[in-house]
């Protein structure tokens, strides 16, 4: 294998991007699975396995998982951590009593070693709703400025009405793009 | 469900799915929005119950087929992975037969499929619900999955793959670790202990076991790991992989033994990975800093920079020194696993062990080293170089290494091997541009861009080139600090570079323009190239030094020149070749150069190299550009010494360059000679010409054929003052070259050489009929010299080469007509009679053998003669039928090259009683010939003689006089012998001798049939033999008989053996009346009892044909009898039992039995003698 070859695939590699969508229940990880793949969103059912969706973007093959966040599946999401580029968090924003639970979940998967290299994005879901706090508020209540082991962003949006998910994916893209050397 | 499967089997049995499958392998993600609709149609059939067996293996050949192509990996999401599949999918793979051979991509499919499934977040003791006391036999879900992922790791076909990816997913699942991973690892290990690598099914074992355990190391949870590691590790010391010469478990040894080193140390993400993302020409171009602010909120991840401590295990060291051993190994794969082993280690290790690897890494790069470790050293550097391992303080020792690399070329007998780690180094500089950043790599940034430019440029392997170019752009684009990078990358881009002479003559001459490489460019090429093994890039690359040297023209006269002419008198041949030429075209470039500036050459040459160059005029120079080397050696360093010295070196040239070398010295010293050997009278100096001819006509006699090669052409380009009185002396030298002696048979080459010389000699010598034999070509010595070049028309050596007694007859005609135009121009009398004859005649026969090439240089030679004018060739015979049979008006039209054309006319010929016995000759290796096309028209036309002829009995009785004179002086000579037997077949089947048959005893058959069994006696040959009895009795199959034989026959005739059909067969001859029939009768019944099978039965059929195609040959009371034995005969069978059945016959037809020989030895079909 030359060098030429090791060129292509890594091309190829580079193109080729793993995201992991997790969150707690009803958090909207499906619908915005559904959203972004121009499916139907209405009636989403909670996922009680997993869901792999290959999607294309800005030339990149993004395959996306989203796997059901009830309590009891939680200690299975370590099943899926390998070779994830990117970590996108969903959080309902209308849900305020478990905003604390939703903290302790994501900085759990913070401190995963299998996630090291991976770029997050946290999406402050369902703004379309009256009651849902601001993204701001989701910053503090998480404690993302305490974070420094991993790159991260977050952004309001609405899963349902597709409202800024774009700019939230755009810009993780970028990041990971943006590396040198792609983790193992 | 039937349509569906109609579509299928006949997809299947076209193969075309598989066809269609391969276009997809170079972009094999175009397939992927096909994967969804052929998934779910493939899915449905083996999910549906009703769907027999057959189709759903069928199923899953075709979806083996789409990951064979695609990957399983891209493939394995499109799997149903719902809880609700895994019992069916668990219970269909328990039901595979785990030895069926046929169907390996269902259960191969079927394991994939599970370890998707095992992936659902579900705890898998719900599956068995509570069993109850009185199912308690029951097997729970998990362990029936393990125990199908133990049985499949242990077979020998794909599906241990598979059972390998299947325990990775599924034993590190939460309930399954707990329960099972202990158990399972105890498992691998002891099933490794127990089997050795040393036996067929140890190795199986062993390549499952380690398969197993290297994709669950990898893909497991590095802490659910470590407490196992160290054991794992111990277990696979005890292996000694490194030892098997099995490279598929030396891979799954780096594999697995860098999984574990992983395992030990923790990940740690490089700092710098994103801060020198900007990969793009065009990103790196932009003034920077115009970087748009996003209005998200982003916070730089501030990556601390405490290293925490922690000790790493002693392990490590052990782990990576296995990988520095598996960089050295001698398959590129395992070199290639250790590598990316090698980085990522590294990448987890603390600063100082990290620089501890480095440094031993760096041993690979050492002269004792072979290339296997140069090229796994530069794979190691790379992988550490972008993952920006090698901190700026190896830089300094690292780049050294690399720049030798980047050239390393080490010979191997007649080539070299390293284009493979040339390739690695251009990696390793690909690397940098990622890694570092550019202020570190600014002190050596000149010499790694001229090293890459010189490697993109010059290196004789494209994919080197290319790679070189990559590695180039890489570090324009990144670095953004090579000179004038953008605009060598322009000119020498991926693309551009896969020219290699375009490279050689064109690129480099735009790269040099810039100052900073023009220098090392000229460098590599004086050092690196014009010494290469391949000659074509000494060539290239001397060539390139002409079009350099306007780019550097003081350099090269006072350095490159210089430093080439000691070079160029060496001992290396390949280093004198390239220096002697490269002299050639400097000095050539320097005088274009001098006079398009109106200078004069001295200007470029200093006081030295002008005391060698002083006599010689700039005019000459440009000249004799091909000389200009050897001009220097006249002055400096003696000119005939390097002439002399070249010719006997040909031996070791390679073919291609002999030629060259061969014409380049000789043309050489015709000039050299009327430059300096000549007096003011015209004159040689008689010392120097006597110690010159005399040197050369002796080595004529050089047991090395080459130097004869060399020393014949050399003599055939002396000039007319130096032949003069020695005239003899060299023709005599000469004419001991054209004799074949049995030491020198294959000396084909020679023999051509001097055949051409000598009629180069006599050209250069003129013509003087009264003349002194020592000086001109006269009556005394034009008998000796044609006799010469006859005789080299006779030359039909065959050796491995194939037919190189060709090259001396075509040589040999080529002279007989120079020397006898040059004699008809001069003195036509000095050709008489019987000379003229002779020519023709030979001629004539070489105008109707059967390889085209030399028929149609026979052929234009023997239109020359016969149609020259200034003055026409006296004494040729029958001139006025032959100028009618080939008419001036067609001279140029005639076409010799094609059978169809030449045989017609040749065969006239035969009438013309001067010719008939040559061209009789040369028609017989046409007609029995192997090439259809030859053996075609060749056949027709003597057919079409012969029926022209059957009425005209005195014509007849003369052809046939003429035919059995052919046969009988050719005798044992299988030249001829052999294919003029098939001639005969062929006549005799076609009814060519049908007159003779109503004659009782006619001489003809006779004496044919007594010529016959002089042939056939004592022939080992087998071929020989059942051509003798061969197929085509009735002359239709004449043209596939070699193909019949060999088809029915293929192990006793090998396909590299020129398949001759040999002979003329007596069941032919059966057809003539008398004691004739009788002979012929007796002869095959010797052959009925052959020691070979293969021989009997071929004549028992024989016969049989025979006997029904002249059924009037047997009584018809005894006919019926007579076929019977024949054809229900297992004339393979022993041979007392053939012999009793064949001497059944002898009774039946009243021919006396063949006795057996007293020698009980001679049964025995070694023994050469064949027992009857
Ligand atoms: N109003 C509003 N509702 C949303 C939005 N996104 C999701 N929902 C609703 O929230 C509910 C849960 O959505 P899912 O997508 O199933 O949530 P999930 O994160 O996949 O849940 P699990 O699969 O159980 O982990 C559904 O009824 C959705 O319609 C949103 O942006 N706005
Ligand atoms: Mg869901």
């Amino acid at each position: 294998m030359g060098l030429l070859t090791i060129l292509k695939k890594m091309r190829e590699k580079e193109r080729e991007l793993r995201l992991l969508v997790l969150g707690l229940d009803n958090a909207g990880k499906t619908t915005l699975l559904k959203r972004f793949n121009g499916e139907d969103v209405t009636g989403t059912a909670p996922t009680l396995g997993f869901n792999i969706k290959t999607l294309e973007h800005r030339g990149f093959k993004l395959n996306v998982w989203d796997v059901g966040g009830q309590s009891s599946l939680r200690s299975y999401w370590r099943n899926y951590f390998e070779s994830t580029d990117g970590l996108v968090w969903v959080v309902d924003s209308g849900d305020r009593e478990r905003l604390q639970l939703c903290g302790k979940e994501l900085r759990g998967l913070l401190r995963e070693e299998r996630l090291a290299g991976a770029t997050l994005l946290v999406f402050a879901n369902k703004q379309d709703l009256p009651g849902a706090l601001p993204a701001s508020a989701i910053r503090e209540a998480l404690e993302l400025d305490s974070i420094r082991s991993h790159h991260w962003c977050i952004q309001g949006c609405s899963a349902f009405t597709g409202h800024n998910l774009l700019p939230g994916i755009d810009w993780l893209l970028d990041d990971i793009a943006s590396r040198v050397c792609p983790p193992d | 469900m039937p349509v569906r499967a109609f579509i299928l089997t006949s997809l299947l049995q076209i193969s075309f799915f598989s066809g269609i499958m391969d276009k997809y392998q170079e972009q094999p993600h175009l397939l992927d929005r096909h994967l969804e609709w052929m998934m779910t149609l493939l899915l449905d059939i083996v999910r549906d119950n009703g769907s027999p067996p057959q189709l759903v293996h069928l199923a899953f050949k075709f979806l083996y087929i789409i990951t064979k192509v695609r990957g399983y990996k891209v493939f394995l999401p499109l799997f149903p992975h719902e809880v609700r599949d895994l019992q069916p999918v668990l219970d269909m793979l328990v039901d595979q037969n785990p030895k069926d051979p046929e169907t390996w991509e269902t259960r191969y499919m079927l394991l994939l499929w599970l370890s998707m499934i095992c992936l659902i977040p579900f705890d898998l003791a719900r599956f068995d619900g509570n069993i109850s006391e009185e199912e308690h036999t029951r097997v729970p879900t998990m362990d029936r999955i393990l125990a199908v992922a133990k049985c499949y790791l242990v077979v020998s076909d794909k599906a241990r793959d598979a059972a390998a990816v299947l325990v990775s997913k599924f034993i590190v699942r939460p309930d399954v670790k707990q329960k099972r991973m202990a158990d399972f690892l105890d498992w691998t290990l002891s099933m490794i202990s127990k089997s050795s690598f040393q036996s067929m099914e140890g190795t199986v074992v062993m390549n499952g076991m380690l398969q197993a355990l290297a994709q669950l190391f990898k893909h497991a949870k590095r802490e659910d790991c470590l407490p196992y590691a160290a054991t794992v590790l111990e277990c696979l010391d005890n292996c000694k992989l490194s030892e098997s010469n099995q490279m598929v478990l030396r891979k799954l040894g780096m594999k697995l033994v860098q999984r574990l080193g992983l395992t030990f140390v923790k990940p740690k993400v490089a700092k710098w990975r994103y801060q020198r993302g900007c990969r793009s020409l065009a990103a790196n171009l932009q003034a920077q800093g115009s970087v748009v602010q996003s209005q998200m909120t982003t916070v730089a991840a501030n990556e601390a920079d405490d290293e925490e401590e922690y000790d790493i295990p002693g392990e490590i060291e052990n782990v990576v020194e296995q990988l520095l051993v598996g960089l050295k190994d001698k398959d590129t794969i395992v070199r290639w696993s250790a590598a990316k082993g090698i980085g990522r280690i590294t990448g987890r290790l603390p600063k100082e062990l990290a620089d501890d690897v480095i440094g031993s890494l760096l041993d690979c790069f050492s002269f004792q080293e072979t290339d296997n470790a140069w090229h796994g050293g530069c794979l190691a550097l790379a992988e550490l170089g972008r993952r920006g391992l090698l901190l700026p303080s190896r830089i300094s020792d690292v780049v050294p290494v690399i720049l030798r690399a980047l050239t390393y070329d080490e010979k191997r007998g007649a080539c070299s091997v390293g284009s493979n780690v040339r390739d690695a180094a251009c990696y390793v500089c690909w690397a940098f541009a990622r890694a570092y950043d550019p202020t570190e790599l600014i002190p050596f940034i000149n010499q790694i861009a001229s090293a890459l430019i010189i490697a993109a440029v010059f290196d004789r392997d494209v994919n080197c080139r290319r790679a070189a170019s990559a590695a180039f752009q890489e570090n324009v684009g990144r670095q953004g600090t090579f000179p004038h990078g953008i605009d060598i990358l322009t000119a020498a881009d991926y693309f551009a570079v896969g020219n290699r002479v375009n490279c050689y003559l064109t690129i480099s001459v735009y790269i040099a323009g810039f100052p900073q490489y023009t220098q090392p460019m000229i460098d590599h090429l004086v050092n690196m190239k014009i010494n290469h093994w391949d000659s074509v890039i000494r060539e290239l690359s001397t060539k390139a030094l002409h079009n350099l040297t306007p780019r550097a023209s003081e350099y090269m006269a006072n350095v490159v020149l210089p430093r080439l002419l000691p070079l160029s008198v060496g001992t290396d041949l390949h280093t004198r070749h390239g220096a002697i030429l490269a002299c050639a075209e400097i000095t050539h470039a320097l005088c274009k150069l001098a006079e398009e500036n109106n200078r004069s050459i001295t200007h470029y040459f200093d006081e030295k190299s002008l005391e060698g160059l002083k006599q010689i005029h700039e005019e000459v120079c440009i000249k004799y550009k091909c000389l200009i080397p050897f001009m220097f050696f006249t002055v400096s360093a003696g000119w005939q010494w390097l002439i002399n010295d070249s010719l006997r070196s040909l031996t070791f040239a390679s073919s291609t360059a002999r030629q060259h070398i061969k014409e380049s010295a000789v043309s050489a010293l015709a000039a050299l000679c009327n430059e300096y050997y000549i007096n003011e009278k015209g004159e040689a100096d008689s010392a120097l010409q006597d110690e010159l001819v005399t040197m050369y006509v002796s080595e004529l006699q050089n047991t090395e054929e080459m130097v004869r090669c060399g020393f014949s052409r050399a003599l055939g380009a002396l000039p007319r003052f130096l032949l003069k009185g020695r005239l003899q002396q060299v023709l005599e030298g000469l004419k001991q070259v054209t004799l074949i002696s049995p030491g020198n048979v294959s000396f084909a080459e020679a023999r051509r050489d001097a055949l051409i010389a000598i009629a180069k000699v006599c050209q250069t010598a003129g013509v003087k009929g009264e003349g002194s034999q020592e000086e001109y070509v006269c009556k005394d010595n034009v008998a000796q010299i044609y006799a010469m070049l006859l005789n080299g028309v006779t030359d039909y050596t065959t050796d491995s080469r194939g037919d190189v007694g060709g090259w001396v007859r075509e040589a040999a005609m080529r002279s007989l007509m120079e020397v006898t135009l040059l004699l008809v121009q001069n003195e036509a009398e000095l050709i008489d009679a019987n000379i003229c004859k002779q020519i023709m005649c030979c001629v004539a026969q070489q105008s109707a053998e059967k390889i085209d090439k030399f028929r149609a240089h026979a052929g234009s030679v023997f239109l020359a003669l016969l149609h020259f004018d200034h003055p026409p060739i006296p004494h040729i015979p029958h001139r006025e039928e032959l100028e009618r049979i080939f008419p001036r008006s067609e001279k140029e039209t005639l076409n010799w090259n094609a059978a169809s054309e030449a045989f017609p006319r040749i065969t006239q010929l035969l009438a013309l009683p001067a010719y008939q016995y040559s061209v009789l000759l040369g028609l017989s290796v046409s007609v029995g010939g192997l090439t259809e096309t030859t053996l075609r028209y060749s056949a027709q036309s003597l057919f079409d003689y012969m029926k022209k002829i059957q009425n005209d009995s005195s014509a007849l009785e003369s052809f046939c006089e003429t035919l059995l004179k052919v046969f009988e002086d050719n005798l044992r000579n299988d030249r001829v012998s052999v294919p003029l037997l098939t001639m005969l077949d062929q006549m005799l089947a076609n009814g060519c001798f049908d007159t003779f048959t109503m004659q009782e005893n006619h001489p003809f058959p006779v004496k044919l049939f007594t010529l016959c069994k002089e042939e056939i006696k004592r022939s080992k040959d087998i071929r020989k033999l059942r051509s003798s009895i061969g197929e085509p009795s009735t002359g239709t199959s004449v043209f596939a008989f070699p193909q019949h034989l060999e088809l029915r026959f293929p192990g006793h005739c090998p396909a590299q053996s020129v398949f001759f059909p040999v002979f003329s067969r007596f069941c032919g001859l059966i057809q003539f009346q008398g004691d004739m029939r009788e002979k012929v009768f007796f002869q095959l019944f010797l052959l009925l009892c052959h020691p070979f099978p293969v021989i009997r039965k071929t004549t028992a059929s024989q016969v049989y044909e025979m006997l029904i195609t002249y059924s009037d040959v047997l009584d018809p009371a005894i006919m019926d009898s007579v076929l019977t034995i024949l054809s229900d005969t297992n004339w393979e069978a022993e041979l007392p039992v053939v012999r009793e059945k064949r001497n059944c016959l002898c009774d039946l037809m009243n021919v006396p039995k063949p006795q057996l020989p007293p020698s009980p030895f001679s049964c025995t079909a070694s023994k050469g003698d064949l027992s009857w």
